[in-house]
């Protein structure tokens, strides 16, 4: 799956990256860690600049719940008709 | 700050009520990854044009995965999202935005969900995004059920 090798990393450093970059946006391609940056605009144009057009993960180091609601698409009314 | 009116025609039924409100957008590479394939001369998928449903009940802006595949963007992050069938990960793009009858052009956003939202691309006026709170925080915004019309202030 996208993205494994780097969401594995993430999650096994997420300590050691809390303690460094809280509230920063990271980006990793593989085991490297490009750098952490204030924004994730500034994160992804980074990882562009490094990394061109190869898949490459940009996410915030925080420990906010990051769980994403979408209460139509959740429970499936976006195409309802009554 | 301005004001921009969106009228729906009642004569052919109520279509804010359904299909809903409904304003065009338009999706693109996001600007460094289009200076990056310019510059190595691979060709720039041009932008997709649709439609983007307002959804206040949305925290998180949606558009459909298929456009990202057209586009040829790929995923930067995934999320836990509650779905229908359970929770289940949904992946996370980049896009550039506009919304030529808001006046917004490019509008950069990193952290858009992908989702299958029955994106056909057969025309123009094909529903392809939910517009969520992090694009309405921006807003003022007046759904005028009585009199069918919604007002966009930014």
């Amino acid at each position: 799956m996208a993205l494994e090798e780097e969401i594995e990393y993430f999650e096994r450093n997420k300590a050691k990256l809390l303690a460094d970059h809280r509230e920063k946006f990271v980006v990793i391609l593989g085991e490297r860690l490009l750098g952490a940056y204030d924004t994730v605009e500034n994160a992804y144009n980074a990882g562009i600049q490094a990394f061109g057009d190869r898949q490459f993960l940009v996410r915030k180091v925080t420990s906010a719940d990051q769980n994403l609601t979408n209460l139509a698409l959740m429970h499936g009314l976006i195409h309802a008709h009554l | 700050m301005p004001i921009f009116r969106f009228p729906y025609d009642q004569k052919e039924g109520n279509r804010l009520e359904r299909p809903g409100p409904l304003i065009p957008v338009v999706v693109s590479v996001p600007e460094a990854l289009e200076n990056f394939w310019a510059s190595s001369g691979r060709h720039v998928p041009a932008p997709i044009r649709g439609m983007a449903l307002i959804d206040t009940g949305a925290y998180a802006s949606a558009i459909d995965t298929a456009v990202f595949l057209a586009l040829q963007i790929q995923a930067i992050d995934r999320a836990p999202f509650a779905s229908a069938g359970g929770n289940a990960t949904s992946e996370i793009f980049p896009a550039n935005l506009s919304f030529p009858e808001l006046k917004i052009s490019k509008l950069e956003m990193e952290r858009v969900l992908g989702c299958p939202l029955g994106w056909t691309g057969k025309n123009d006026e094909d529903f392809l995004m939910l517009i969520g709170r992090d694009i309405l925080k921006n807003f003022l915004l007046v759904y005028d059920g009585v009199h069918g019309e919604l007002l966009i202030g930014h």
